[in-house]
This record gives C-alpha cells, sequence and structure tokens, in this order.
C-alpha cells in the first residue's frame, strides 16, 4: 500500500516535469506578447517591460528560473495584473469554482444513484425510461445549450433567478450548479443502472432473494456496494469534466472563477498565470486519481494495489 | 467527453464476450441478431445512414452553396425564398450550412477517433504483449498524458498554432487515445495466454506479427464499441472549442459554430438555434444508442 | 460538509426563489443610492499610467481629474485648471490650479503635476502610453532613457500655477489634459507604496470617487469621496463596475435590472432589443472616434498596381454590412478614414465612386482589375488575415463581394493577439484592424500612415508628401490652417488607398431609462458624478 502510494507519487513529478515544460514552450512559442495590442512600444519601454519580468533572458534561463520558483511553491507575478501574485489571484477565483464545482459533482452523483437504481430495478418501465432519457438530455445537450435555455427559462421568462454574476449570493449560484450537474449525472446514471442491473442478476443476490429478503433490504445491504464500484473510478474524469464545465459556466453566469481567468489569461497571454493554473490542476488531477484508486482497492477485494 | 468514463465498464464486459467470439463464429452471428433485435439500436442505424448521407452528398443536393450570401434574405425565415430552414445572419441558406457542419463535425469526430484508434491499439497492444518493462514505460506515459488538463492544452495549442481544422483533429485524437490503449492493454494480456496465440508463437510467427494477425483482431469488440461512443465525445469537444470562438474558420462551419452563433440569435431568429442543436442531439443520440446497443449485444450476460 | 451544506442551500434557494422576485441586485445600504454598471472587462491596473483601454479609464476617470476633464457630453472643460494661457507661438503653456484636495487631505499642487508627467515618462515606469505625450517639450528622450526625467519641459511656478512647454504647436493639448496619461497621481502617497499605491486600502483621488475594493474578474466597487471639491453635487453614493466580460448575459442582466448599464452591445442582438416591448428605450448609440480597416502589405507585389487595391475597395458593399449584418447598429459605412465629427475637423471628400450603385462600381473595379492584368483566367488570389472573433462575419461578406469581381481571397482568422503579431511582422499579403483614437483630433488617426510610425504603419506606406503634410500640420498654430494641412493629406491617402477603410465604430450602451445625466458621445465617455437615477431621493 504505501509502496504503491511512493510509487505513484514518484509518477507524478516527471508528470509535472512535462507539463511544465510543454505549457512553458508553447506559451512562449504563442505569438504575441502580454502588452497592449494596438499601439506599438517604443523598444526601450518594451526592453524595461521585459527586464522586470525576466523576459529578456535566454529561454533556457526563464525556464530554469520558473522551475525553481515553482518548486519553491512560487508561481511569480502576473503579467497582465500589474502588482498581482499568480497565486493570489487563484487564491481568489479557487472558492468560486469549487462553490459550483463540487455541489455539481455531489448532486450529479446523489440523483444519478437514485435515477441509475431506479432504471435498474424497473428496467424496460417508465422510471428506467425516465432515467434513461434524463442520461441521454445530459449526453447530447452540451452545456453551452443548456445554460442559455436555462437562463431563458428561469431568468428571463419566470424572472425567478438572477440572469448572472455574484451580487445576489447563493441564487446566483443555483443555475450555474444546474448546468454543470446534468452532464456528470448522466454518466452517474448510466454507470449505476448498469452495474446495478448486473449485480441483481448475481448468485449472491440470488441467494439473498431465496433467503427471503426483501428487494429493498437487497438493494440496501446487498447491491448497493458492488454496484457502485465502477462509479469510483468515473470520479477523475468527473473532476476533469468539472473543470471543462465550469469554463463555459462560468463564462455564461460571469462567475469569477478558475476557467474564466484561464481563458483570459490565455488570449491575454499573461503566461505566469496560465502555467500556474494548469500546475495546479494537474496536481489536482493525480491526486484525485490516486485517492480514487485507493479507495478502489479499500473497498474492492478484487483489486491488487501494485 | 464524458465518454470514456461511461464506457470503461462496459467495454470490458464487451471484451469479455470477445474472448468467447474468439472461439467460435457463431457467437458473432449471435451478437449481430441480438443487435438487430434492439428496436432503438437498429433504429439508430438507419438514423445514422441517413445522417452520414445527408453529410456526404447533402451539401451537393442543397439548392445553395454554404458560403453563399444573398443579401436580401438576412435571416429569412424557414420556408421564406426556398430556404428550408431559413437563412442566417448573413443571409446564407440554414440547411445547407447545416449540411456542410455536419460533415466538418462528423469528419472531426471520425478523423479523431481514428487517429485516436490507430496510436491506442497499437500502443495498449504493444504494451500488453511485451509486458515488462516496456509495458511500464508505456504505461507510465499514458498515465502522464492522463494528468493533463485536456481542454487547457487544447486552448494553448490553439493558441500558439492558431486555428486550424488539421489541429483540432490531432489534439483531440491526440487525447482520446488513452482509454483505448488501456482497454486494449488489459485485453492483450489475457489473450496473451490464450492457446491459439501460444500456437502462433511456437510456429514460429515473430512478435509483431502476431499482435497485427492473432491480437488486434480479437479486439475488435471492445473497439467497435469504443468507436462508437468516442466519435459523439470528440464531436462535442470540437462543439465546445467552437463555443469558446477556438473552432473552424468563416465561411466554413461545424456544428459547434453553427449553435454558438445560434445563441446570439435565439429570440430573433429562433430556427438558428433549434436546428443545429437538433442535429447535433439526434447525431449524438443516434451513436450513442448505437453503441449501448453493440456493447449489449457483446455480452451475452447482459439479456 | 460545509460544501454539502452550500449544495443543499442552493437547492433549497431554487425552490424558494419562486416565491421571491426580489433581491436580484446587489444590496445597497438604505438612504444611499448605488450604480450598478457593466464595464465588460478587468482593469490591468487602477494606475492611471499603467493603463490603455477604455473600461480601464471608465474606473480612473471617476477617480482623477486632469488640468481638464469631460463634460456630461465628452467635451472638454476646465478641470483641476481654472484657467490657462498660451504663449503667442503656441509652445508655451500656462495652467491655474484650483484649490482642492487629496482624499487623504493634503492639498493637490502644481508639483504633483509635475511628478506625474516626469513619472509616466520615466523608462522604469514602463507606461504603454507614454508615446502620446511626446509632444512635450524633451519627452521622447526622457522616455528612450536618453535623458534625466527633471529635463522635462514641465515645471510648477508656483504651488497652483504650472507651466509645459512644448515641442510643436498642439492644439489636442486641452484634449490629452483630460486623458488618462495627464491625471495626477498623488506624490506622497506613490513615494510611500510604490507600485502597491493603487491597492484600495492606499490609493489617494483628487477625483469624486474612490475604490475600496476589487474582487478579480467580478466587480470592483468605488465610493464617494467626501474630500472632492464638488461632492454635494454628487448623486451616486456607490458605484460598482462589473467584469461584465459576456455583452449577451450582461443585456439580460440590464433588463432584469441587476444591472443600470453596460457598456456594450452585441451589435447583431440591437434589432432584437430593439423590439417594442423589449427594451428599445435602453439603447444608446452613437458615432465613435474609430474605424474599422483594410490594409494591403507594402511589399506583396500584387498591391503595388493602385488601381488594384481601388478596385478591391470599391467592390466591398459596405451598406450591406452596417445596414444589411448590423442592422444599422454595428457602424457607419466609411468611405473617408476620420470619422465624421471629430473635433476641429472635417473629413476629406468621399471617392466619386462612393455615390455609385453596386453594380456600377463591381464594373469598375472588374474593368480596374481588368487593366492590371487580371481575369477570369487569372484571377487575383491572396491571403486575408483577420482577427476572428470580432472580423470573422463582416470578412466573409467581403469575401463574396469579392468573388463577384472574379477575385480569390482566402480568409485566416485568428484571434486578435495572433493577428496582429502577423502584422507587426508584416507576415500577412492583406490585414484587417481596428483603429480606435487615443484622443479626439485627426492627426490621431492620420498618423496611422505616417512613415515614421514604423511597425503599427502595417503597410509601410510610405509617401514623402503625405509625411510633409502632416509635419506641416504639426507645427501650424492655426486651428483652421492646421485642418486643411490634414484633409489634403487624408484625400491624398484616401486616392492612393494604401488602406481601406470599411466602416465607423459605433460606441454602444445599454442604459435603464431610469438612469440620468448619460449623453451618447462620440469619446464615450460618460462619468458617474453626472450620473444620478429619475427616482433617487436626495
Amino acid at each position: 500500500m504505501l509502496r504503491f502510494i511512493l510509487r505513484r507519487l514518484l509518477v507524478a513529478v516527471p508528470t509535472l516535469f512535462v507539463i511544465i515544460t510543454l505549457s512553458f514552450f508553447m506559451m512562449r512559442a504563442a505569438p504575441g506578447n502580454p502588452y497592449s495590442l494596438q499601439r506599438k512600444l517604443p523598444p526601450e519601454i518594451e526592453a524595461n517591460i521585459k527586464a522586470k519580468y525576466g523576459l529578456d533572458k535566454p529561454l533556457a534561463v526563464q525556464y530554469g528560473d520558473y522551475l525553481v520558483g515553482v518548486m519553491k511553491g512560487d508561481f511569480g507575478p502576473s503579467m497582465k495584473y500589474a502588482g498581482r501574485q499568480v497565486i493570489d489571484i487563484i487564491k481568489d477565483a479557487m472558492p468560486t469554482s469549487i462553490k459550483i464545482g463540487v455541489p455539481a459533482l455531489l448532486l450529479s452523483v446523489f440523483f444519478g444513484v437514485l435515477l441509475g437504481i431506479a432504471g435498474a430495478l424497473y428496467q424496460n418501465r417508465w422510471p428506467d425510461y425516465g432515467a434513461s432519457t434524463m442520461a441521454i438530455l445530459g449526453i447530447c445537450v452540451p452545456t453551452f445549450v443548456m445554460g442559455p435555455l436555462l437562463v431563458f427559462i428561469f431568468a428571463s421568462k419566470l424572472g425567478w433567478l438572477p440572469v448572472a454574476g455574484t451580487q445576489s449570493g447563493l441564487k446566483g449560484f443555483v443555475l450555474p450548479i444546474l448546468v454543470l450537474t446534468l452532464p456528470g449525472l448522466a454518466g452517474v446514471t448510466r454507470l449505476t443502472r448498469a452495474g446495478m442491473i448486473e449485480v441483481m442478476r448475481s448468485n449472491f443476490v440470488r441467494t439473498a432473494r431465496a433467503k427471503g429478503l426483501s428487494e429493498f433490504q437487497i438493494v440496501v445491504r446487498h447491491a448497493l456496494k458492488p454496484a457502485l464500484l465502477p462509479l469510483i473510478g468515473f470520479f477523475g474524469p468527473a473532476l476533469a469534466g468539472v473543470v471543462t464545465g465550469s469554463l463555459v459556466v462560468e463564462k455564461l453566469f460571469r462567475l469569477p472563477g478558475i476557467g474564466k481567468q484561464f481563458y483570459t489569461a490565455a488570449i491575454q497571454r499573461d503566461y505566469t498565470l496560465v502555467m500556474a493554473v494548469l500546475i495546479i490542476y494537474a496536481t489536482l488531477i493525480i491526486v484525485f486519481n490516486l485517492i480514487a484508486d485507493l479507495i478502489h482497492a479499500a473497498v474492492d477485494p478484487r483489486v491488487r494495489l501494485t | 467527453m464524458t465518454a470514456p468514463s461511461i464506457l470503461t465498464p462496459g467495454s470490458r464486459r464487451g471484451a469479455a464476450a470477445m474472448l468467447r467470439a474468439a472461439e467460435g463464429r457463431s457467437l458473432w452471428d449471435d451478437a449481430r441478431r441480438r443487435l438487430l433485435r434492439n428496436r432503438a439500436a437498429v433504429a439508430s442505424m438507419i438514423v445514422l445512414a441517413l445522417i452520414v448521407l445527408a453529410a456526404v452528398i447533402g451539401p451537393f443536393l442543397a439548392p445553395y452553396r454554404y458560403d453563399t450570401i444573398t443579401k436580401t434574405d438576412v435571416l429569412a425565415a424557414p420556408l421564406v425564398h426556398g430556404h428550408l430552414l431559413g437563412a442566417d445572419s448573413l443571409g446564407r441558406d440554414l440547411l445547407s450550412r447545416i449540411l456542410t457542419g455536419l460533415r466538418v463535425s462528423l469528419g472531426v469526430g471520425v478523423v479523431a477517433t481514428a487517429v485516436a484508434l490507430f496510436i491506442g491499439v497499437a500502443w495498449g497492444a504493444i504494451a500488453g504483449y511485451f509486458g515488462g518493462l516496456v509495458d511500464e514505460l508505456m504505461m507510465r506515459v499514458v498515465d502522464v498524458l492522463y494528468s493533463l488538463p485536456f481542454i487547457f492544452f487544447v486552448i494553448i495549442l490553439m493558441v500558439t498554432f492558431g486555428r486550424n481544422i488539421i489541429l483540432i483533429f490531432v489534439a483531440i485524437g491526440a487525447v482520446e487515445w488513452l482509454t483505448m490503449s488501456r482497454i486494449v492493454r488489459a485485453q492483450t494480456m489475457s489473450l496473451k495466454q490464450m492457446e491459439f496465440v501460444e500456437a502462433a508463437r511456437a510456429s514460429g510467427f515473430g512478435r509483431l506479427e502476431i499482435i497485427a494477425r492473432h491480437v488486434v483482431p480479437n479486439l475488435l469488440g471492445p473497439i467497435v464499441v469504443y468507436v462508437t461512443l468516442t466519435v459523439p465525445g470528440v464531436i462535442l469537444t470540437e462543439a465546445f472549442l467552437s463555443f469558446i470562438g477556438m473552432g473552424v474558420q468563416e465561411p466554413m462551419t461545424s456544428l459547434g459554430v453553427l449553435i454558438n452563433a445560434g445563441t446570439n440569435y435565439m429570440e430573433l431568429a429562433p430556427g438558428l438555434l433549434i436546428f443545429p442543436c437538433l442535429v447535433m442531439a439526434v447525431t449524438l443520440l443516434a451513436l450513442n444508442l448505437i453503441g449501448d446497443g453493440l456493447r449489449d449485444a457483446l455480452d451475452p450476460k447482459d439479456r | 460538509m460545509k460544501i454539502a451544506a452550500f449544495a443543499l442551500a442552493a437547492l433549497a434557494a431554487l425552490t424558494l426563489a419562486g416565491c421571491s422576485q426580489k433581491g436580484v441586485r446587489a444590496p445597497c445600504p438604505s438612504g444611499k443610492v448605488c450604480l450598478e454598471a457593466g464595464n465588460g472587462s478587468d482593469p490591468v491596473s487602477l494606475d492611471p499610467h499603467k493603463i490603455t483601454g477604455t473600461w480601464e479609464d471608465r474606473i480612473d476617470g471617476d477617480m482623477f481629474i486632469g488640468l481638464t476633464q469631460s463634460d456630461i457630453a465628452g467635451n472638454v472643460i476646465p478641470g483641476m485648471a481654472q484657467t490657462w494661457e498660451t504663449s503667442p507661438d503656441g509652445l508655451t503653456w500656462t495652467f491655474h490650479l484650483r484649490d482642492a484636495k487629496w482624499s487623504d487631505g493634503a492639498p493637490v499642487t502644481a508639483d504633483d503635476f509635475v511628478f506625474s508627467l516626469r513619472r509616466i515618462m520615466t523608462p522604469e515606469t514602463a507606461a504603454e502610453y507614454a508615446s502620446l505625450l511626446y509632444f512635450i517639450k524633451g519627452a521622447q528622450p526622457v522616455n528612450e532613457g536618453k535623458a534625466a526625467p527633471d529635463t522635462l519641459g514641465v515645471r510648477a511656478i508656483d504651488a497652483h500655477t504650472l507651466e509645459i512647454r512644448l515641442e510643436h504647436p498642439a492644439p489636442y493639448l486641452l484634449e490629452l489634459a483630460k486623458h488618462q496619461t495627464m491625471y495626477p497621481v498623488p506624490r506622497h502617497v506613490v513615494e510611500k507604496y510604490g507600485m502597491k499605491w493603487t491597492e484600495p486600502a492606499n490609493i489617494v483621488v483628487n477625483g469624486p470617487y474612490k475604490v475600496v475594493s476589487w474582487k478579480l474578474g467580478d466587480k470592483i466597487v468605488a465610493e464617494k469621496n467626501p474630500l472632492f471639491w464638488d461632492a454635494s453635487q454628487l448623486c451616486i453614493d456607490r458605484v460598482t463596475y462589473y467584469a461584465s466580460q459576456d455583452p449577451v448575459a450582461a443585456e439580460r442582466q440590464v433588463k432584469r435590472g441587476e444591472l443600470d448599464m453596460q457598456s456594450s452591445i452585441t451589435a447583431n442582438r440591437v434589432a432584437f432589443l430593439r423590439r417594442p416591448g423589449n427594451m428599445p428605450e435602453f439603447i444608446h448609440l452613437n458615432t465613435y472616434l474609430g474605424v474599422t480597416y483594410l490594409f494591403f502589405n507594402g511589399s506583396s507585389p500584387q498591391f503595388r498596381d493602385k488601381r488594384v487595391r481601388q478596385a478591391l475597395s470599391m467592390a466591398i458593399d459596405r451598406d450591406f454590412l452596417t445596414k444589411g449584418i448590423m442592422m444599422g447598429s454595428g457602424g457607419e459605412t466609411a468611405y473617408t478614414f476620420v470619422p465624421p465629427g471629430v473635433a476641429n475637423y472635417s473629413p476629406a471628400a468621399k471617392p466619386e465612386w462612393a455615390s455609385w450603385p453596386l453594380e456600377r462600381r463591381q464594373q469598375e473595379a472588374r474593368r480596374l482589375l481588368a487593366e492590371a492584368g487580371y481575369g477570369p483566367d487569372h484571377p487575383l488570389t491572396f491571403e486575408v488575415k483577420h482577427r476572428g472573433l470580432e472580423a470573422s462575419a463582416f470578412m466573409a461578406t467581403v469575401q463574396s463581394d469579392w468573388r463577384q469581381v472574379g477575385v480569390k481571397a482566402k480568409l485566416i482568422g485568428s484571434e486578435s493577439q495572433v493577428a496582429y503579431q502577423a502584422y507587426r511582422t508584416r507576415d500577412f499579403d492583406m490585414g484587417d484592424g481596428g483603429w480606435i483614437a487615443d484622443y479626439n483630433d485627426a492627426v490621431s488617426f492620420l498618423a496611422l500612415m505616417q512613415s515614421q510610425t514604423g511597425s503599427m504603419n502595417y503597410g509601410d506606406y510610405k509617401n514623402p508628401r503625405y509625411d510633409e503634410l502632416l509635419a506641416k500640420a504639426d507645427n501650424e498654430p492655426d486651428a483652421v490652417k492646421r485642418a486643411e494641412f490634414l484633409r489634403q493629406a487624408e484625400a491624398m491617402v484616401l486616392d492612393d488607398t494604401p488602406v481601406i477603410p470599411i466602416y465607423f465604430l459605433i460606441n454602444s450602451n445599454l442604459v435603464s431609462p431610469r438612469v440620468t445625466g448619460f449623453v451618447d458621445n462620440i469619446t464615450d465617455q460618460h462619468r458617474t458624478r453626472y450620473m444620478c437615477f429619475k427616482d433617487a431621493k436626495r
């Protein structure tokens, strides 16, 4: 077990190294610079700005400096927002992304499992069709269509919720969370339904039935756990999905989260901010995958960590 | 992008079926019969065939070219001036644009999936068959790539190299192969122990030849399932990129570009949003149902 | 756990939301008047010497007042300077400052202005817009690090008298005196905090509002500065500038009353918004100090022939662009380079063909192209690089117009950064650009084609007679004669066609009819200090 964790962490180091290297050189290769679009700067001014951010040094030296900085946890100053540290910008934006991402994930798991079980137990009857429709909708209607649609209905037409923004507190988060929940909900529903159907046909469930246990008892006591095992593997990609989704949702609902900052930063060539977001997300994905594997091993006797 | 997560457990089962299938042709016939009994899947196949046909020959039959601007038809309503579905904000025929967009979206889907398929199968089969250090190294590479925040990387790619449809293909394909390689590797490792592979080895075939002639053909089941579920994932990714303004170039179009443009005219000309959305939803639906059907058909345990 | 609670609360809010329709606006302290303004984007900084964009000046312009300032309609009126004189040669200006205080109680003196102007010119400040002030005596050498900052032609005669000497007469000085580059910054605060002087906790201002908080990606809040000389006249107590990047979302927010205004409208939505019962009374459109234009790469052989350039300009159906696609809301058709309504100027005459019907123009374009050696067997073929998001739609129609006269243009759109990089390195046949003038004067447009402009003269247009006319205008103290030189220069460019003007930009604002004191104008400056609400209790 310890060996497994150590090994995975050991893999994480080259992974992050590759990510840093790739993003560093790709970002620098991108045409454009973090400064003014229209106005050509006098060469002296441009030189001064470059010197300030160390952009005047050879690329290899910049890369070395950056690596050393990252190892110390220093992501450097933002190249676009004068006098701000990248890490502060991320700290500022992270809570917003978490506030929409995590509830969306939890809601999608909770309702997805419910729908999935309903679908499996009432296979080919209306609860199943309902659940399948939901799942198909979540997969076939992308967030960027669902978003404007829900805004149109719940904000513009019915007037129940704000259109966008954080100014009205909790209410402003309802639609973004909802939009972000749907794709995850679809995935969880399908996984749960498939897992549940398989388990309900297995021998031990038949045995339990023979013992005269009620269907409810069977589901809760015996079937649920094995049926939900595949879900653990779902969390890694789901996290990535939340990240991707947050980009759209934060743009649509004008929420000051990481996704929006990343997009703006990539367009504006705020090198340091772009890279910091990449590195932090990659780290998160690595950690979450590791946790998912550990949990998987802990609950499923068939899985051995190697 | 949700596709891999949905498919993993199912295709594992599909693969199990494949192993059995390898033992005799009749299982393939069974699978075909089961698939044809699945009404949703059959209907989806017919729909998909029509969609593909429309995408391939539609643009030739449509009364307008996708980029012909008719200045008097700006935002024309459906059925006005021979525009079956109306015209867009530049007076271009929406039907023609949807057909062209569909072609681009399907093209991106198919090509990117083919890229993923090729890399994934080769990578997974080699790693699984050779095992040992080779396997270890190759799978670590996969692990590394798995931790890339993919969509962010594609954005940086677009920013670095400009918007380029080839690049979209490659970028998406280069990521989607990861799951494929894992599935293939797992299957190969069990196939390796099978008698017919042993036999091939005994008769002196080289390792790569065995992989190509005996291992890969027997992976067909999971591959087919994977493909039908990857294509819609790729189409969605392309649409997402178009939505954030990094899709194909004007006047060329794709379903994502059309949907994005349509959201601006949601109230003024709802057709510009509704029709591309419908086409996209139906395409994705058909592909997903076929994928589900195939998976079920290849795995008799589910019935 | 907290997160789970949050999720539940959000769910509860969804069900409860049905009961109340209020609470979509940011809470405002009772008895106060709060303005919620969509500002489009985050500023890169609050330091007036670091900013470049109009959305940034919208905030800084509420905080700082220069020697002159904008009135309710963007015109120049006295600001910190109550009066001023000019020497007969137009080279020395003397400004007499009013008694005023910084928001921390310190007096605003002429010395603050001297400090500010030296600061923006100092190379270490790395001010991107410093070059706008090169007309000040000795500015360029200081900015290039070749001279000490104290050699700048600016001095404080006494605490309330400021003298500025110029390199050449510049009648637009008064326009620039209200520009962000000439705002005063508080010397005692800048010297104390350095880079951190603009943080909400430290910032000190001489204008009506002062920023108290900034959440990146979300909003900036500014409150009334009680020490502002005219504070008793202010109606708005608190103004919040939102980073409302998605104009369609912002538009819906304005309609709902979540925002009171938004600084832009998506052009293709105006027709919808104009519908009766929607929000026609919210729409504010006005000519802006900007032009969208195409330019030829001066070293591309196929564009050496003037006939080719003229033919391409002629063949573009600008009316369809502005009236058909943008539905009269995105711009005004441009046949000249300087927009109408620019101060002290009336644009040069349009080319003769501008009034012809499209068919005749197409015929003429075909004829010119044929003369230049192009035809069906040998079509003119080239690539156009353009800014992807801004220009995709209109470039598609331009491409289609050219196809009508047998020209094959391939479009290559990329995001603005990439496009401008290609322009700067001359990696294009033809390019598309948008130019927004920095100050209200024709020179701000015409200088783009001056050979000394260098990299921003994307087509590398070089015409000694044109340069000479602009130089003459620079040295001409008489405004009328100066305008005539500029007009001759513009006419020369229009005939030579190194650039193809397509349409003039329009500034568009969505403003709630409740808001008063919002006057449309060419500078698109709308200071919060003039605004109020119809129903506000004061």
